[in-house]
């Protein structure tokens, strides 16, 4: 415990009402849009800002629970995850291992994967690709074209990199073989790095919707996204003429508030358990000790 | 967003208010077997002549909730067609996307939604690749078809007089209607202006001389928000959006470097510098805040609609100012000796059908009689559970909706319980504006009045049929054209706030016309080289 001057409690009093407020900045929206999604709707437009409801009321969550699709597609939203992630975690690491390794045309495959990142084929030829696979209105549209991203592979890639290759060595002198230095000593060292990407691909993986909406005719595999996308979008300019299509007013801002914080909580609840291994993550490539 | 630009000028004035009308065409008595406006109802036996069934695939987006791709309407519709048919409904973002990549993998369903602004470029080009099917010989054999006036079949017709759409319901009243508080003018001893001079001279009575005699200086003439919207244009003459006025090689062009707009916005900027128009309108954040001075009490001029107006509005008006009272303001005599608003374009999204069903006339007429089927019109006071149709369309009386006191009140679309929620085309095409009955069923004590005057005013005067409504420009639809048209907007807007002289206006024209814009009067004049001019037209007859 070292003697802290005058100077150095005043700067720590600072830094901590500057970085309180900066965490303040982060949480006030958060805050705002759960307040708003548990007020009335009266209360939304009679109080200038919510920071905390003044009624407590579950009206728009019944709204959006009673949306008939609901559940289905919170359940395929969470399998699609949990799907996906996992599938894109293996094929990157993976692949990642791989191509680590020389061995004959490895600098081939290398240049392909790095084209991919710099050409990118556009929409029509991936739907006519994802098409004539047979995979349209199938889960595997939404998992396989998309099942390794290019540039996390290539993070990782430069992860197993740094490891020290005397681990290899030794593992091998061991008798290990590759599968299993793979499983045993890559991976396990390699925990920062996987628990970002595991977040970076659930996250997206949560939040599909262009592809959904594209791939997916049947509105029963759709997932949560395309369902609550329609509860916070803007209602087209001509109401009235389309309410004999669109018969229901657009939903309030209250119910809007709900639908972004179900949409955003899985996340959030998530992010707690891989926030340890970030702080390793962002250490990557700094000098170890 | 590439067609902001369109978006914005026509959409804008639908945000604003939505005015409304109404089509009811010049020629339908000659060709529909029924003008009158009992509905005429396709007995569903006329589609079902073969009794092969066919299985028919759209695809289409909504604004709303999503209605499952089995609901129980589908079946409705499958027994009363005898098809196999095969809903695919979209949420709105991203549907271009969708509907593009469709077409383009070979996949295009039977009928296909489109929405106009959204893919107005792809839409050309398609279209005169042949994928959409040639509906010429099929336009006269269905009443709800036969019921659409020439200058909308304009819009779906290709150079060559393919028609390859079937455009949907939209009213054709005119863009832009104008209301003015009668109570004020009264109060002043003042008249309803009909003409430029005498709206000046009533929005700086408005302005200086207290008319609603509250004995403070509290109030204004025209209301103005961002952009310059509502743009005052009493007349196709003076529409900013309008292609009325020609250059001098004789090639029409848009409004909005037109001698109208010219001397509109001398006349605005004169009211603005005289405190008669809404404060730093330019920098608003939005219409909100123009709208709220309006119905405020604050305002005496604004934009109305016969369709659309919101009754909450004009109630807290009500609150405010109990004895109020709108008029509307007649469109005023041009220079030219032309009098009429433009008229809105009559329709709003296109339905096509696969170009790969020509031959097949069994699947076509199937097709047809579905779509004409949701056109169909059921007047407003036949909207109740007697009429085969409309209780059909709303998933029959206590399972799609219900009926008491003759309000209906219907399920909503993501139970998939009423048919009008899968129809590729449920927007009944009304004979004639009229008979959508806005001032029968408006009930609002401060809109009716208004509503039956702007009624009045579609039966009156005639209308101006934009020919930018069937013309085309690519640039028009890009990023450039509508970088060029928002520049010439903000230096009105400037010219009219006093930051801009008036003296820039040829030199705004110039770089407008120097950065994309003559591409844009070239490339629309071009397009509309052999389409019959409509000009000035009542709509009402």
């Amino acid at each position: 415990m070292h003697y802290k001057t005058r100077s150095d409690k005043w700067f720590d009093v600072i830094n901590y009402i500057f970085l309180g407020l900066v965490g303040l900045c982060m949480i006030f929206p958060l805050l705002y849009i759960f307040s708003v999604s548990f007020s009335t709707m009266e209360d939304f437009v009679q109080r200038d800002i919510i920071l905390w409801p003044s009624n407590w009321d579950l009206g728009a969550y019944k709204y959006i629970f009673a949306t008939k699709t609901f559940g289905r597609a919170m359940l395929v939203s969470i399998c699609l995850t949990a799907v996906v992630t996992f599938f894109n975690l293996c094929m990157t690491s993976t692949m990642a291992y791989a191509i680590i390794h020389r061995f004959t045309g490895s600098k081939l495959v290398l240049r392909m994967v790095v084209f991919t990142l710099l050409f990118s084929p556009g929409l029509i030829p991936s739907y006519l690709m994802v098409r004539n696979l047979g995979l349209i209105n199938t889960y595997w549209a939404l998992i396989l074209p998309g099942a390794i991203s290019t540039f996390n592979l290539i993070v990782i890639r430069q992860f197993f990199q740094g490891l020290p290759k005397e681990l290899f060595e030794a593992a091998n002198i061991d008798g290990a073989n590759e599968l299993q230095i793979f499983w045993r000593i890559a991976l396990p060292l390699s925990k920062p790095a996987l628990a970002a990407f595991t977040l970076f691909y659930a996250v997206d993986a949560w939040n599909a919707y262009f592809n959904v909406i594209l791939y997916m005719n049947d509105t029963t595999k759709w997932t949560i996204q395309v369902v609550l996308r329609q509860l916070v979008i803007v209602s087209p300019p001509d109401n009235n003429l389309l309410s004999s299509l669109l018969r229901d007013p657009p939903p309030s801002q209250t119910i809007q508030m709900a639908a972004v914080l179900i949409a955003t909580l899985p996340i959030l609840v998530i992010y707690p358990f891989l926030q340890k291994h970030f702080a390793k993550g962002v250490m990557l490539g700094s000098v170890k000790g | 967003m590439k067609n902001l630009q369109k978006m914005i000028f026509r959409s804008l004035t639908l945000i604003l208010v939505l005015t409304t009308a109404a089509c009811s065409s010049g020629n339908n008595s000659e060709s529909s077997p029924s003008s009158n406006t009992n509905a005429t109802a396709v007995p569903a036996g006329d589609s079902a002549k073969s009794n092969e069934k066919y299985t028919i695939s759209m695809m289409d987006m909504t604004y709303g909730k999503i209605p499952p791709s089995d609901g129980a309407a589908v079946q409705q519709i499958n027994e009363k067609f005898n098809i196999d048919y095969k809903p695919t409904i979209v949420p709105y973002d991203g549907y271009l996307e969708k509907m593009s990549t469709t077409i383009a993998g070979g996949d295009m369903p039977d009928i296909l939604g489109i929405e106009e602004y959204v893919a107005a470029g792809s839409l050309q080009k398609w279209a005169d690749q042949g994928a959409f099917l040639k509906l010429n010989d099929y336009i006269t054999k269905y009443p709800t078809l036969a019921l659409i006036p020439p200058e909308i079949w304009a819009a779906v017709t290709n150079k060559d007089g393919t028609i390859w759409g079937i455009p949907r319901y939209y009213p054709n009243t005119p863009t832009q209607s104008w209301a003015i508080r009668q109570d004020w003018l009264d109060n002043l001893k003042l008249k309803v202006p009909t003409s430029y001079e005498e709206l000046a001279a009533v929005a700086l009575a408005f302005t200086n001389d207290d008319p609603d005699q509250n004995g403070k200086d509290d109030t204004y003439g025209l209301v103005m928000n961002p952009g310059g919207h509502p743009n005052y244009g009493m007349g196709a003459y003076w529409d900013i959006d309008t292609w009325y006025h020609k250059d001098a090689d004789g090639n029409l062009i848009p409004g909005y470097i037109g001698e109208g707009r010219k001397e509109s916005v001398a006349l605005f900027a004169d009211l603005y510098k005289q405190g008669a128009i809404t404060k730093g309108f330019g920098a608003n954040a939005s219409i909100e805040v123009g709208q709220a001075d309006f119905y405020n009490n604050k305002a005496g001029i604004y934009v109305a609609g016969i369709r659309g107006m919101d009754a909450n509005l004009a109630n807290s008006l009500l609150s405010v100012a109990p004895t109020a009272k709108l008029s509307a303001i007649p469109p005023f005599k041009a220079p030219d000796g032309t009098q009429g608003f433009t008229a809105q374009r009559g329709y709003y999204r296109i339905t096509v059908l696969n170009g790969k069903l020509a031959g097949d006339e069994g699947k076509i007429d199937r097709i047809l009689s579905l779509i004409d089927f949701g056109r169909t019109f059921v007047p407003i006071d036949e909207q109740n559970p007697d009429n085969e149709i409309f209780d059909f369309r709303s998933g029959k009386v206590g399972t799609g909706y219900t009926n008491e006191n003759g309000v209906n009140t219907f399920t909503e679309p993501d139970l998939g319980l009423m048919p009008s929620t899968y129809l590729p085309d449920s927007v009944m095409w009304a004979p004639s504006v009229l008979d959508n009955k806005y001032a029968d069923t408006q009930t609002n004590p401060l809109l009716k009045p208004i509503v039956k005057e702007l009624e009045q005013q579609y039966v009156d005067y005639e209308q101006y049929v934009d020919p930018s409504y069937f013309g085309y420009s690519a640039t028009l639809n890009s990023g450039k054209g509508s970088d060029a048209v928002n520049k010439v907007i903000d230096t009105q807007v400037k010219m009219m706030m006093g930051e801009t002289p008036l003296s820039d206006w040829d030199n705004m024209v110039n770089k407008f016309l120097s950065s994309g814009g003559s591409d844009i009067i070239n490339e629309m004049n071009e397009s509309l080289k052999g389409k019959e001019m409509i000009g000035y037209k009542n709509m009402s007859k």
